[in-house]
């Protein structure tokens, strides 16, 4: 375990600041210490103004998403142990705009979410808990991709929302398969319909920068393609 | 002071605060509803974290009589009858809202019906459940229902002191901060929903996430609303030991023990034969708490202050599937929590008391309601695992309905811009202030005295220490100023201030109540008073401001409306 | 059309896998001789199977490209006028390509 992390933080007020800059800090480390333990200790003892966002610590809120190490990440489930160096470099998540330091503005993130219609719409003749029971294959691979936790690290990994922010993005697309594909759920036209526009599904290249970053092993691109398929039936007149 | 206009307005968007705003919108979709969070709309707070899962009964051989008594015999007797009654009603509704409308997908057994799976503390298996994750799904689901609907929704926007009426018995609105950029405003509005939560994280060893502080809790009490049973809080046995990382108190869930983990001390011994020899480790939290807490006392503990907790005889596939989500964390600190036994501690988790609420969720100020962890009453002296996301959810949507009903009969107070100004004053003056102690020392002062003074094992002598010795940690935070008086735009330092303030708002109620209290009960221990005293304790401990800051106290006898008196002397809790 | 445009994209994908090869291995073998001549080829395009071949891909080959190129240039999130100029000139590029190789296929002498 290394005694001292040799630590840059980009600062930015976006509102007062003409550019970026690096903080160095030299913070103590210790056993089973997080990136969450790092900012946290240079927030509390080191420099005040610093900020970021958290709240579970535990990986279950997403809140603490930052760019570690060249990486999307979150920081309370990356322990420094795990980046096998001294030199940590943190700043915010990329593909967002900054509000401060390692705060980011994630409006555009979470409209992108709201415009694939993320709320169930149950079918109207289920009135009771659906019947289901497990390894029948009709939950296809929703129940994994349930465990998102809108952090953003995939769409702050993902190249083709770097070169387009209008591009829907891994996050929502994901969230769009788990109710298109969702038995119990009426609304899969209208989302088909705005998951297959230009801006949609038919931007993802296959390049799966999303797997690689997300915290719940999610792979959004799964979904996507699974998309792609039920956009090209429903042109055939089959809903699946 | 810029004013916003509403209907209702809702603080907090955990379980309750949710489903309060999805229930008055469905009520009357005209109605301006703003909900106010702390933080990103549903990443606040600790429903978001609950991995075991919801009481509920849904199978014909359970009964509400059952899930009612194991609920009381939880609390030790004290329970508010009506509330604790309310909460095994109504339960079943609201799971079935949650699948058939909000979209949940609860695990299924195998013959495709909703599993429920064991909890400690219960006469049947009645807990519902995703994998080990379930308040992910409750929360995300619900969150995304907010998106359907004309809701207003406020994010890092935090209430900072309720208005009253000049009498003092009616909340006309609230003075909140933005945030981001610092702004102080004033929400004008006929009724408010206070679903902040509690703060057990004002204890060293604590389970909650960060930004729960009492906010909610605090404000109340500044305006006068009275409090119940504030002395029990509940330690959470399980709590993962990581150093000083803040992963340090979060939580190994309870299904751990429902299904057949085994507790150890440094000594090898499975202690709990010493405290529960017929429920073992699947006694109550306080029990399991108290006893992992004394053998830690007594000198049997680990190398790192812990016991031991072992799952791995259970089968290493078994932990593996059934709790991945525990699993994973235990990972990240270099432990296999399904091939060998882990280091863990009692910790700091849940308020039982609150706000007092009439089974409605009105409060003792009219146009205040409260849902959740920051009402108090429903568990007594002590909560049973897996009745709290269902106390927030059952409580939050009663909350929502009575709020719109009562938006739709009342009309907007008028509110004293002068106290709004106070108000605004008050919390702006760590950015007038040369200088006064660091913020952060105070807050780990108030950790360490509560765990010490107000814990797992509680006495006369130690809680006087505390009750003296908050008072002063009240006054040095009410001197203390921001390093950068010229930084409004999301400046955490301010923020910490405030939540320090509520925070040792909350310790002083907790602090004043326990030493009131002459016995032992549920969660609240002495050592100067072991044993339970029916004869005379059969109450709860009501609070109230007086002046300023004073706390006034008081008793009530326990409103036996649905077992008599010979029925609790008989409950073996 | 989003749709329908991927989905001929990964039709004309597996048809070019099939006529590329089978272009590629005609362009070296079937003859005997050291390389094809101007009379191979007149042989060759004289019989409709390989017209038949060349044309598959010329079409399929100019579409996959087309599409291709107007897919990357959408990566980059141009705004309607840019998208309506762009695909008029790939389209009108294509089938002024796609002309002049019917016309050369077609009309061999």
């Amino acid at each position: 375990m290394f005694e001292t992390l040799m630590v840059k933080v980009l600062r930015y007020d976006p509102e007062n600041d003409a550019e970026p800059r690096y903080d160095d800090f030299e913070v103590p480390g210790y056993d089973n210490m997080s990136i969450l333990d790092v900012v946290m200790h240079i927030q509390n003892y080191m420099d005040k103004t610093l900020c970021f966002r958290a709240s579970c610590r535990v990986g279950m809120c997403g809140s603490c998403s930052m760019y570690v190490n060249g990486r999307p990440r979150l920081a309370c489930r990356t322990q420094v142990s795990m980046l096998k160096t001294r030199n940590i470099t943190l700043g915010p998540l990329p593909n967002f705009p900054v509000i401060r330091d390692l705060v980011v503005d994630m409006e555009l993130f979470f409209e992108k979410w709201k415009r694939i219609k993320p709320y169930y719409m149950g079918k109207r003749e289920i009135t009771e808990p659906v019947v289901i029971p497990p390894g029948t294959g009709e939950r296809e691979f929703i129940d994994d991709m349930l465990d998102c936790i809108a952090c953003g690290a995939c769409y702050a990994a993902c190249s083709m929302v770097s070169m387009n922010d209008g591009f829907i993005g891994p996050a929502a697309l994901n969230r769009a398969y788990t109710l298109i594909a969702d038995k119990r759920d009426r609304g899969q036209r209208e989302r088909l319909r705005v998951v297959g526009r230009t801006d949609g599904v038919w931007r993802c290249h296959t390049q799966f920068n999303c797997g690689e970053v997300c915290p719940k092993n999610i792979v959004p691109t799964r979904s996507i393609q699974s998309l792609k398929k039920r956009c090209v039936l429903s042109k055939f007149g089959i809903f699946k | 002071m810029d004013a916003i206009k509403a209907d209702v307005l809702i603080l907090g968007s955990g379980g309750a605060g949710l489903f309060a705003a999805l229930h008055a919108y469905e009520r009357n979709p005209q109605l301006k509803i703003i909900l106010a969070t702390k933080g990103i709309i549903g990443k606040g707070g600790c429903s978001r974290m609950v991995q075991g899962g919801f009481n509920v009964v849904l199978n014909e051989n359970d009964s509400l009589e059952k899930h009612f008594m194991d609920t009381l015999k939880g609390g030790g007797g004290i329970n508010n009858q009506e509330l604790a009654w309310t909460l095994v009603n109504d339960a079943p509704r609201t799971v079935h809202e949650l699948e058939v409308s909000v979209g949940c997908f609860f695990d299924r057994a195998e013959d495709g019906k909703i599993h429920q799976k064991a909890f400690a503390g219960q006469s049947f298996d009645r807990t519902v459940h995703v994998a080990d994750l379930t308040g992910i799904q409750i929360i995300s689901r619900l969150t995304d229902q907010i998106f359907a609907r004309n809701i207003n929704v406020m994010e890092e926007t935090r209430g900072l002191d309720l208005l009253t009426t000049e009498s003092g018995n009616r909340v006309v609105g609230c003075v909140m901060a933005n945030i981001r950029t610092g702004q102080i405003f004033l929400v004008h509005t006929k009724v408010v929903v206070v679903a902040t939560g509690g703060s057990a994280s004002m204890f060293k060893i604590s389970a909650p996430s960060v930004d729960k502080t009492g906010d909610g809790m605090a404000m109340c009490f500044r305006a006068g609303a009275e409090f119940v049973d504030m002395e029990m809080v509940q330690f959470h046995p399980t709590g993962i030991i990581a150093g000083a990382s803040r992963l340090s108190g979060s939580l190994l869930e309870e299904g751990l023990r429902g299904a057949g983990a085994r507790l150890y001390n440094g000594l090898g011994e499975r202690f709990m034969e010493r405290y529960d020899p017929e429920r073992l480790e699947k006694s109550t939290r306080d029990r399991v708490a108290r006893a992992g807490y004394m053998e830690i006392m007594a000198g049997r503990g680990t190398e790192n202050n812990g016991i031991y907790l072992d799952a791995s005889h259970m089968g290493a596939r078994f932990v593996e599937e059934n709790f991945p989500g525990m699993v994973e964390r235990m990972k990240d600190i270099g432990k296999d929590l399904a091939r060998e036994r882990v280091e863990i501690t009692p910790t700091a988790h849940y308020q039982m008391g609150g706000v007092r609420i009439e089974k409605d969720c009105r409060s003792s100020l009219e146009g205040l309601l409260v849902a959740g962890e920051d009402a108090g009453g429903t568990h007594g002296g002590n909560r049973l695992g897996g009745n709290g996301i269902c106390d927030s959810t059952v409580f939050g949507r009663r909350a929502g309905d009575i709020a719109a009903l009562i938006a739709m009969e009342e009309s907007l107070r008028p509110y004293e811009e002068a106290a709004a100004e106070r108000i605004r004053m008050r919390w702006l003056k760590p950015f007038t202030l040369k200088s006064g102690n660091g913020v952060y020392a105070i807050r780990d002062e108030m950790k360490e005295l509560m765990w010490e003074n107000v814990g797992l094992v509680r006495s006369g002598s130690k809680m006087k220490e505390a009750v003296h010795r908050l008072d002063g940690l009240l006054e040095e935070v009410e001197s203390v100023s921001v390093t950068n008086r010229y930084l409004t735009r999301f400046n955490m330092e301010w923020q910490h201030i405030i939540d320090v303030t509520n925070a040792l708002t909350v310790s002083r109620m907790v602090a004043h109540s326990a030493l009131h209290r002459e016995e032992s009960r549920g969660a609240h221990f002495r050592d100067d008073f072991p044993e339970t005293d029916n004869d005379n304790w059969l109450v709860n401990i009501f609070l109230t401001k007086e002046d300023d800051i004073g706390i006034a106290l008081s008793t009530r006898p326990v409103a036996l409306i649905r077992l008599k008196r010979e029925e609790i002397g008989d409950l073996k809790y | 059309m989003n749709a329908w445009a991927w989905l001929i994209q990964r039709v004309t994908a597996v048809i070019l896998l099939g006529a590329l090869g089978l272009h590629i291995v005609f362009l070296h073998y079937g003859h005997g001789h050291g390389g094809l001549r101007f009379d191979d080829i007149m042989i060759r395009l004289s019989s409709p199977v390989f017209i038949i071949l060349d044309l598959l891909l010329l079409v399929c080959g100019l579409y996959h490209v087309t599409y291709g190129l107007y897919s990357i240039f959408l990566d980059f999130g141009p705004d309607v006028r840019s998208r309506v100029v762009v695909l008029a000139s790939l389209v009108c590029v294509g089938l002024g390509l796609m002309g002049i190789g019917f016309f050369s296929l077609l009309f061999f002498k």
